[in-house]
This record gives C-alpha cells, sequence and structure tokens, in this order.
C-alpha cells in the first residue's frame, strides 16, 4: 500500500523538505482515512490530477506527501440505492456525460460534464475533483446545486453529509477539513416529472472556462400544470456557484402560463453582482445571465409544453 | 501541360519522421557539457536601470555565468532597422526586453539563479498608444532619434480632394485591429555550440530565418558572417513569428557560449515565449471613400497607424504592404494613402502571416460592405463593379498585365459553391428567435513576394550521388507548410526521377546558398524557381552528356519515368541510373547551384507609384455564421475559399494552407487578442490567450483555381498568407449581416458583439479559479 518515491524531482533546490516524501495509493476507503488523519494538512489527495497539477506547475516540489484515490474502486461508481443517486467522488467526467442512468434522471448533469475541457479532461477530471476545486466557474456546480446534491464527507472521526449550498464558501474555497475526504454526491432521484436546462457561455465551443453558465431545474407537481420546485443555479457570477433564490419563489406554486420570462431573468440580472475578469467583464455577464435565463425558461417550457400536449 | 511530379497531392517527405516522432526538434538536442540559459525580464514597459547586481546570483550552485548588455560586442541588432537591443542596456523599452541572461548547469538553478539578480530600476511613464507617440511633445522612446515615427508610407494617384467633390456619396469609417500572438505550438528554442566544426559558434534551433538570425548573431558578435553556422532544425510552427526573437536568443546564447566554452541551450516557457516574442501590428485605419450613385468608386483616402512597439523590428515593410494593398482590388482613379509606424513601449510588433495586410483588408472589405449598404446595392454587386481585371491600373499605377487578374472568377467559384445570393436573399429577410445567421464576403489582391521590400533573389544546391541518389540543399528553409515537400516535387519532375530519390537537407548557412527568408508566400515561387533552374542545368548536363557519346541531339532528349528518351521516337536511350553511371566514369559533374533573381521592379516612396510586385494573387472567401444574439457568441458555420495560385504544385498541402488560414482568421476574427494594460501583457499562456480548437472549426470548402503566372514554377504563385487575411473580414460581414449591426473592431468577440464594445478587464485568472 505504501510506496515511497523519496525526494521528488527538482524539489530540494529551493524548498526544505521536512521529511521523506510519502506517496500512498490505498484501495480502500478506511485506509485513506487512516492517512489523512495522520498527515492532514501535510498531505494533498489527488483525485484526476487535472486542477492540482495545474495550480503546482513547476512548484510540485512544494507537495511533500501525496494520496492517490486512484485504486479506490469505491469512489468510482455510480449507482442508484433507494430514493437516490450516488456518485463516488472519482466518478470522472466522461462517465457522468455517458452514464444512462445520469441522463435519465439527471440530464444537465452529464450535458455539463460533456462541456468540460476536451476529452482529455473528461476522461481524467473527476466530480470530486470538481467539487473540492470550488471554482467559481466549475461546470458541475450549478447542476449540482439545482439537483439539490449533498456531499457525503468522511473522515475517521465522523461522516457528514453537506448540502451543496452550505459547501461553497469562497473561490476555491470550502468547508471541507483536511482530514475529511469527498467521497459520494448524493442525488436525491427525481420523481416528479422534471424539466431542465443548461446553458454554458465560453469564449470558444471547447476547452473553455465558463464566462457564466446556468442550471434551471424545475419540477411539477402531480397534475403536471403547478410547479412544485425551481431551482435557478449560476456560476462564474460571484465567488462560488449560487442559487437564486428570488427565482424560487417566484416560481413555486405557478404555472408557467403565469410567469414573466423577461421578468424572471431580470431578476436574474439583478440578484447577481459578477466581477471584471478575463473571461468576461461584469456588463456583459449581467446582460447575458437576463437572456440565458428567458432561454432557460424557453426551453424548461417548451419540453414541458410537448410532454403535458 | 501534364506532370508526373507536381500538381499532384504527394506525400510529405517529411511525414515519416513527424509522425513516428523521430523528427528532433530545437529542444530535443543534447550536446555534452550543455548549459540551461535564462533570461530575466523587465519588471516594467519603461524604466531605467540604475544597476544590476549579478553577485549573489553567480554564487548559486551550478551558474557558470551571467551576462548583461555590457558583455554583448554590439547590442543593437535588426534586419532593417538596428535598433533592437539583445539586452537592455540603460532603459527597458518594453516588458518582455531582456536584463540579463544566466547560464548554468541545470534549468532549475538557471531559474534559482534568475531570482537572486538585483536590479535597481527607476521607473519611467510610457507611451502605449501610438497616437500619443505621434504626437509633437511627446517624450522620445529612442532617445537617439528625432521623434516617435519608424516611418511613413505614401500613395498618391490623382486629385483625391477633387474627386470628393464629385462623389454622390462619402462614407468615413474607423477601423481598428488588435495584438496578435502567432501561437506556434514550439515555444522558441535555440542551442549554441562553440567551436564546432571550423565555425565560432553554430546555432541549431527553430529558426525561421537561419540567414537573417546569422546576419544577427555575426553582427551582434562583430565576426565574418562565414564564422557563424546555423543549422535549422524542424520547426513546431512559426507564421512570421521566429525570426527577430529568435536571432536575439540566438545571440544571447552564442555569447554565453562563447564565455563559457560550453553549449547553451535556451527554451521558452509559454509565459516566456508569449512576454517577449513581437506581435501581429494592431492598426487604427481611418477610410473614407467616395463613390457615385451607381456605386463606381472615385476616390479613397486612407490612413493607417501601426503601433511598432518599442523597436522597428519589421514595421518599416508591413506597413508598406499595407500602403501597395490598402485600397483593395478596387480600381480607383483617386487614391491617398499614408501608413505610418510609431514606436511605444508596448510590446514590439512584427512579422505575422499576413504580414500588414490582414488589418487593411479587415478595414476595406467590411468597408465595401457599409458602401454597399449605403447606396443600397449588395455586397458582390458593388465588388464586380469595382474589381480589376486584366489592364486595370493599381493604386501605385501599375498596369496588371503580365498575369491573368483572376478576382471575377473566384468570386464567381466562392459565390456558387456557397450559395451565396440564395443566401444572402434568405438570410436578409428577418429572422425568428435570438439565433439568426448571415453570409459574407471578402475578396483581395496581394503582392507575391517581397516586393519593393528588398532584392529578391534565391537559391538551391541539387546535387547528384554516386549512387544516383540526389540531395537538395535550399537556401529558404521549411517552416511546417510543406516546402521540403515541393522543391523536392519540382527537383524529382525536372530530372524525370521518383521523388523517393531525393533526400532533402535541412538549411545549413555554411552550405546553402543565402537565399533571403521564408517570407511573403515566396518560396515556392522563387525557391521554387530556384531549384528548378538547378534540376535544369543538370539535365542538361546528363542530355549533353549522352548527345555526344550516342550522335543524337540534345534537345532531343527528355527525362522522365527514370529514364532518358529520344522525343522524336519515344525510344529509350538509357536509366538515369545508367546516365549517372556514366557520368561517373566520364568525370561530369551532376551538381549545380540553381538561382533566381525576381523580375525587376520599382517604387517611388514619396508617390508611391510603379510596379511593387511583379506578380499577384487573388482570392475571395464567403462565411457563412450564426449569431446568437443573446450571448454575443458566434458560430462559423461554413468558410468557401478560392484562391487563384497559378498552379497548385502539391493541391493536398496547399489546402493544408487554406485550413489552417482560415483557422488563424477565425482566431483573431473571433476571439484572439493580446490583452495588454499600460504595456503589461496579461494573457501570457493558452488558458487565457484563446486560439480556435478543432470544435471552433467549421466546415469548409476550399477551391484551387489555377492560371499559371509567367514567372512562376509551373505557374505557381503564393497560397501561404492570402489565405489567412480573407477570412476575419467574411465572417465580420457575415456577422453584421446577421445581427444588423456593423463591428469595426477585431476580434468580434462575445461583448463585443453582445454590448457592441469592448471593456477593458480587470483582473487576473487568481480572481475567479
Ligand atoms: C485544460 C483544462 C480544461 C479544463 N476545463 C474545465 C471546464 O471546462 N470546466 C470545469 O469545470 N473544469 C475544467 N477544468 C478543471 C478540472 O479539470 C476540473 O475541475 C476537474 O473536475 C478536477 O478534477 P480532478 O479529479 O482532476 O481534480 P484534482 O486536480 O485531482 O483535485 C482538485 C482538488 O480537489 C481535491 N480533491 C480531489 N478529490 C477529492 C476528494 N475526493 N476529497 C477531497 N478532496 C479532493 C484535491 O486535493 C485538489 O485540491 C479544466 C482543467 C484543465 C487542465
Amino acid at each position: 500500500m505504501e510506496e515511497s518515491f523519496g525526494d521528488l524531482k527538482g524539489c530540494q533546490k529551493t524548498y526544505q523538505k521536512t521529511a521523506l516524501s510519502q506517496y500512498f495509493a490505498p484501495q480502500k476507503i478506511e485506509e485513506a482515512l487512516e492517512i489523512l488523519s495522520k498527515y492532514g494538512e501535510e498531505i494533498k489527495i489527488i483525485a484526476g490530477g487535472t486542477d492540482l497539477l495545474v495550480q503546482y506547475y513547476d512548484r510540485l516540489y512544494e507537495i511533500n506527501n501525496w494520496l492517490d484515490l486512484k485504486n479506490i474502486i469505491e469512489l468510482k461508481k455510480i449507482r442508484i440505492s433507494k430514493n437516490q443517486m450516488e456518485i463516488g467522488a472519482t466518478v470522472t467526467h466522461s462517465q457522468l456525460e455517458n452514464s444512462e442512468d445520469i441522463k435519465k434522471y439527471f440530464p444537465i448533469l452529464s450535458q455539463a460534464a460533456a462541456d468540460i475541457g476536451s476529452p482529455q479532461i473528461r476522461n481524467r477530471g473527476t466530480v470530486g475533483g470538481n467539487i473540492v476545486n470550488a471554482s467559481p466557474a466549475g461546470d458541475l456546480l450549478p447542476p449540482l446545486m439545482a439537483y439539490d446534491a449533498q456531499f457525503k464527507l468522511l473522515s475517521v472521526q465522523k461522516e457528514e453529509l453537506i448540502p451543496a449550498e452550505e459547501f461553497f464558501v469562497g473561490p476555491k474555497q470550502t468547508i471541507i477539513k483536511p482530514d475529511q475526504l469527498l467521497t459520494q454526491v448524493i442525488l436525491p432521484l427525481p420523481y416528479e416529472k422534471t424539466y431542465d436546462s443548461w446553458i454554458k457561455i465560453g469564449k470558444r465551443r471547447a476547452l473553455a472556462i465558463a464566462t457564466i453558465t446556468l442550471a434551471l431545474v424545475v419540477k411539477m407537481a402531480e397534475d403536471n400544470k403547478t410547479i412544485k420546485e425551481a431551482r435557478a443555479c449560476l456560476g462564474s457570477v460571484a465567488p462560488t456557484p449560487i442559487q437564486i433564490k428570488e427565482i424560487r419563489e417566484r416560481m413555486i406554486g405557478k404555472n408557467f402560463n403565469q410567469l414573466d420570462f423577461n421578468q424572471l431573468g431580470q431578476m436574474v440580472e439583478d440578484k447577481i453582482s459578477p466581477i471584471d475578469d478575463i473571461r468576461g467583464t461584469r456588463e456583459y455577464r449581467k446582460d447575458v445571465a437576463k437572456e440565458i435565463m428567458i432561454n432557460a425558461l424557453e426551453e424548461v417550457y417548451s419540453s414541458w409544453w410537448r410532454s403535458y400536449k | 501541360m501534364k506532370f508526373s511530379e507536381v500538381n499532384k497531392p504527394v506525400k510529405r517527405v517529411d511525414a515519416y519522421e513527424k509522425v513516428t516522432g523521430k523528427a528532433k526538434f530545437g529542444a530535443d538536442l543534447f550536446f555534452p557539457n550543455m548549459l540551461y540559459g535564462k533570461a530575466l525580464h523587465s519588471k516594467y514597459p519603461h524604466a531605467q536601470i540604475i544597476k544590476i547586481n549579478t553577485e549573489k546570483a553567480l554564487t548559486y550552485p551550478g551558474v557558470k555565468a551571467i551576462i548583461t548588455a555590457e558583455d554583448i560586442p554590439n547590442n543593437k541588432f535588426g534586419v532593417i532597422i538596428q535598433n533592437q537591443q539583445v539586452l537592455a542596456q540603460e532603459e527597458v523599452l518594453y516588458i518582455g526586453d531582456g536584463i540579463a541572461v544566466v547560464a548554468a548547469e541545470t534549468k532549475e538553478a538557471a531559474s534559482e539563479a534568475i531570482k537572486l539578480i538585483e536590479v535597481e530600476y527607476k521607473e519611467l511613464p510610457g507611451i502605449f498608444d501610438p497616437e500619443e507617440a505621434a504626437k509633437k511633445d511627446a517624450p522620445l522612446i529612442h532617445s537617439e532619434l528625432e521623434d516617435n515615427q519608424v516611418v511613413h508610407h505614401r500613395v498618391r494617384k490623382g486629385d483625391v480632394e477633387k474627386a470628393f467633390t464629385q462623389a454622390e456619396v462619402i462614407l468615413e469609417r474607423e477601423y481598428t485591429t488588435q495584438f496578435v500572438e502567432h501561437s506556434y505550438i514550439e515555444p522558441e528554442a535555440i542551442i549554441a555550440v562553440p567551436y564546432e566544426h571550423n565555425s565560432l559558434v553554430t546555432i541549431y534551433g527553430s529558426i525561421q530565418n537561419p540567414f537573417s538570425c546569422r546576419n544577427a548573431v555575426a553582427n551582434v558578435l562583430k565576426v565574418p558572417l562565414n564564422k557563424v553556422r546555423i543549422i535549422q532544425n524542424h520547426m513546431g510552427g512559426s507564421f512570421g513569428g521566429k525570426d527577430e526573437v529568435i536571432s536575439s536568443m540566438a545571440a544571447r546564447a552564442a555569447v554565453l557560449a562563447l564565455k563559457t566554452n560550453q553549449p547553451v541551450k535556451m527554451v521558452n516557457t509559454r509565459e516566456e515565449s508569449i512576454l517577449e516574442s513581437y506581435k501581429r501590428h494592431p492598426y487604427k485605419m481611418k477610410y473614407k471613400v467616395g463613390a457615385t450613385k451607381e456605386g463606381k468608386l472615385v476616390a479613397m483616402e486612407i490612413k493607417c497607424i501601426a503601433d511598432s512597439g518599442a523597436y522597428a523590428c519589421q514595421t518599416p515593410f508591413v506597413t508598406w504592404r499595407s500602403v501597395v494593398q490598402a485600397t483593395g482590388p478596387y480600381e480607383l482613379p483617386s487614391v491617398k494613402t499614408d501608413t505610418y509606424g510609431y514606436y511605444t513601449n508596448n510590446i514590439y510588433t512584427g512579422a505575422m502571416r499576413g504580414y500588414g495586410s490582414p488589418q487593411i483588408v479587415f478595414a476595406q472589405e467590411s468597408l465595401m460592405d457599409e458602401l454597399a449598404d449605403e447606396l443600397k446595392m449588395t455586397p458582390l454587386e458593388l465588388r464586380l463593379k469595382n474589381i480589376y481585371h486584366n489592364n486595370s491600373i493599381t493604386a501605385s499605377g501599375q498596369k496588371l498585365d503580365n498575369h491573368q487578374v483572376s478576382l471575377e472568377e473566384v468570386i464567381a467559384k466562392a459565390v456558387k459553391a456557397s450559395n451565396y445570393i440564395e443566401k444572402y436573399i434568405e438570410y436578409n429577410k428577418s429572422q425568428l428567435g435570438d439565433k439568426k445567421r448571415g453570409i459574407g464576403m471578402a475578396v483581395s489582391f496581394r503582392g507575391c513576394s517581397l516586393g519593393a521590400e528588398a532584392t529578391d533573389a534565391a537559391g538551391a544546391i541539387v546535387a547528384i550521388q554516386r549512387d544516383g541518389s540526389i540531395l537538395i540543399s535550399s537556401g529558404l528553409a521549411e517552416n511546417g507548410e510543406g516546402l521540403k515537400t515541393v522543391f523536392s516535387q519540382i527537383a524529382a519532375e525536372e530530372l524525370g526521377v521518383d521523388i523517393k530519390r531525393i533526400n532533402y537537407m535541412e538549411v545549413d548557412t555554411s552550405v546553402s546558398p543565402e537565399s533571403g527568408a521564408t517570407v511573403a508566400s515566396r518560396s515556392t515561387l522563387l525557391g521554387g524557381n530556384a531549384v528548378k533552374n538547378a534540376a535544369q542545368q543538370i539535365k542538361r548536363t546528363i542530355t549533353e552528356m549522352i548527345a555526344d557519346k550516342f550522335k543524337v541531339k540534345s534537345g532531343d532528349l527528355v527525362l522522365r519515368n527514370e529514364n532518358i528518351y529520344n522525343k522524336n521516337n519515344n525510344q529509350k536511350i538509357m536509366s538515369f541510373d545508367d546516365a549517372v553511371d556514366l557520368a561517373n566514369k566520364l568525370g561530369v559533374f551532376l551538381s549545380a547551384y540553381g538561382w533566381y533573381k525576381a523580375p525587376d521592379i520599382s517604387w517611388d516612396e514619396e508617390t508611391g507609384q510603379g510596379r511593387p510586385y511583379f506578380t499577384y494573387v487573388y482570392g475571395c472567401q464567403i462565411a457563412e455564421v450564426e449569431v446568437d444574439t443573446a450571448t454575443g457568441q458566434i458560430e462559423v458555420l461554413k468558410m468557401v475559399a478560392a484562391h487563384d495560385v497559378g498552379r497548385a504544385i502539391n493541391p493536398v498541402t496547399l489546402k493544408g494552407q487554406i485550413y489552417g488560414g482560415i483557422m488563424m482568421a477565425l482566431g483573431y476574427g473571433i476571439m484572439e487578442e493580446v490583452e495588454i494594460a499600460s504595456g503589461y501583457i496579461k494573457n501570457t499562456n493558452f488558458d487565457e490567450y484563446l486560439i480556435p480548437t478543432i470544435k471552433d472549426m467549421p466546415e469548409i470548402i476550399p477551391i484551387i483555381v489555377e492560371n499559371p503566372d509567367p514567372h512562376g514554377p509551373y505557374g505557381a504563385k503564393s497560397i501561404g498568407e492570402p489565405t489567412l487575411e480573407l477570412g476575419a473580414p467574411a465572417i465580420a460581414n457575415a456577422v453584421a449581416q446577421a445581427t444588423g449591426r456593423r463591428i469595426r473592431h477585431l476580434p468580434l468577440n462575445l461583448e463585443r458583439v453582445l454590448l457592441g464594445h469592448s471593456l477593458s478587464k480587470g483582473g487576473t485568472k487568481n480572481d475567479i479559479l
């Protein structure tokens, strides 16, 4: 289980190591938790490495100890248990993109996964990495939030289930502690009629970090007329992915016919306060937030209409 | 004409080594005792250097030498004007200026030592706008000069003022373009080896123009050309970009190699590459055009201002091509064009595929559509009323009478293949929903080769070996475009042999004849003619030798299918191999230096009148787009590209040029922009400087038009750059039709399309990722 690589390449030059580097690639979650409890902040978890290795490009030597999740088969599974979908933390974007179950129950999660990076990145990058990395532009985060996901965090001491909305606290900041491992993403299976829409705006058609994203999930009551639940979640418009709660309040209990899409779009525009950065300006993001909200509503509406007829 | 080797889709001669990974690029080379060089770049876009202290850095383990400007024998170089600093002496003039270079035993040691160099600066205010630089009281970027002007070119034809008084419609518009990065996949790489064979220093690496590099290094070292040897490696792209930046890298490495008496290798990271290497010139262009109500152009007045950045680099010639072609291929009785280049403290600008044409073609082709709109005419109709035909007279007063002026033909073919007319009518109707389609065209004429910029000649050696195998060595360097293949095809065609006999040598400046640079889409034309000339000399030697021996007329002999025939009775006289054997026995020399000098041209700098280029190519591209008016996203659906190339020596590599040219055009057309704020470059890697991926590529329909040119080898002219200059304006015109709104600035990014303007952006990637 324990493989020691000794000093990593290029490390002695600028960085004095405290001890020999350790590389762990356990097969069991429990072993991983043990290692985490022992090393705490002194170890880095690596899943696909597509964020980590970019962040530490040219200074990999700063990482003393590695916990590689690659051998934990348990974390690679997508399965349905009772009324929920359990997605293992190291399920890759390609898996999400292609899983029949995900496509059936959580279509926009699959679509968002398909919009990530390139085939190479999708083959390596994981859902857990996307979550813990907590980029405001992480593509899976708005759909996960919109589907009311919970994240299972394990440590030697305890198990916690954290709702997506409470997990992210800032750009690249979450509430996860150094001794915790994200093991699963849990999504309640929708039993209602659900209509959803995913929109990603980037500066090109692939390999684009999002300028703005929107995930809209609308669940209908038994009559398939009244909106029972509605969640509009956006990425790249705030320090964390966010849900526009006012949309929920405005939509629940209404029929589609009672909604003014334009007004809802305006609401999204008004409620976000994006910044200027290299991927887009505040003005652009605000403008487009409204437009994509209207588009998403129209898409949701027309798929509802098709099923209603 | 029937050919056996040319005009055929022959497989690239360097394909095997490239696809199997055997091809060696600069960074793949290692020499015993090799050191690694790394440059320290400026901290400010403009500052005085008070003091450089390298003491601490020199003590870092593994560091062998550190050089600063003091160590450079001649610190200024340049192809046209020698004012680029190898290392900054008293002042840094742009953010990528080098200050010192370390040579150390490992890359890590070099990187660490760089951090230990202490530089004391006095930050100076900078000029970052060429129009500011142009002002009378502007501070001088180069204190030895009188003002900040790099160059001013003029074209004066007719009486513009008077002509405008007669115009029934006058339109005045301003267009701008951005800094564009070449984005070659292989960052710059150089290895300088001291005292190898008989040279003082031998330079290997990713070198676009071995002879320019040799000139620069010899100049910097103050040694004769024959002491410096440049050997080119395979290139991972260049697009005009590996000239001055490589020369400066080679000069630095050479100084270090001689100082340490060890080979020195320098390979840029992507960040260093983007920070240090020159870009495509941003232009500000003011166009004024006058026409009759019927749509006949009567006058054009043009003023273009190019940002040259810190150094002159290629600005004088880049802006010259602009001045010649600024009106576009339209008959105009009166023209007044001025192009200017000004120094600023921005990153310097130089050659990039297109070379002064992408900017003006964007302006002039946008303008034509705007004028058509004004005249309630279709863009096609307006163009057809004004384009050049045989015997048209250009803005420079040149009569186009020595080649087929095929604009109408390329337009007709592109229009047909794209269904332009039907689609134009359809997309003019009101479209429902956010997604709107448009179709747009752009046409151009382009002077082949250097024109009146410089002397235009090229050479090549074709050498038949004892066993009949053949070596070719040309002075023009493969840049990845397929030059080796095309030259091999030409030699094989002339000698009537299989191309498999040929081995194409890398350029070695101590062996190959100096041929100028692989630039200006000139290599097939110039170098192809030189190879042809060499092969023809050998052919003559062979036929004369046989004629002598078999008592036939040498003029009756032909080389074909690996044999020599008597063309009168089609009888085989002997095989090519036997002929080589015979030559060996008789002591006949079967090698030749080929040479080709371009036809004479002329230029009057005061009036811009003359014959600036000896021939031209013509092209038309049509873009079909879909614009999401809610988000500003543009999808380019289809591009049709019709280019008259004279003759396609290799139709497949030619199509490769069309696909690649369109890809790059789409890049600078809708997404690429080096963002520079007060001289600082914000996007220094490809996570932020976005170039198109395969998913952004439209369907591309290439149409090869062949009207053989009297000067080209088998009639061949140019293709590399013409393919690049039309895509962006065609897309811009299509977007204008789709949205009903004209964007006069490149790139047509999300914000410009949606909001109509691009805002200056704050923040860095760390703010969001
Ligand atoms: C070229 C490129 C393109 C990209 N494009 C996109 C894109 O379009 N959209 C997008 O959203 N992202 C994109 N990314 C970012 C990245 O691929 C994704 O965020 C990916 O999901 C990260 O997963 P990973 O497994 O590679 O994470 P890693 O790099 O392995 O880990 C990321 C972070 O999460 C931690 N971590 C990982 N797994 C766990 C766990 N189970 N428990 C606790 N901590 C954990 C790691 O310690 C690390 O801090 C791109 C990256 C690259 C290099």
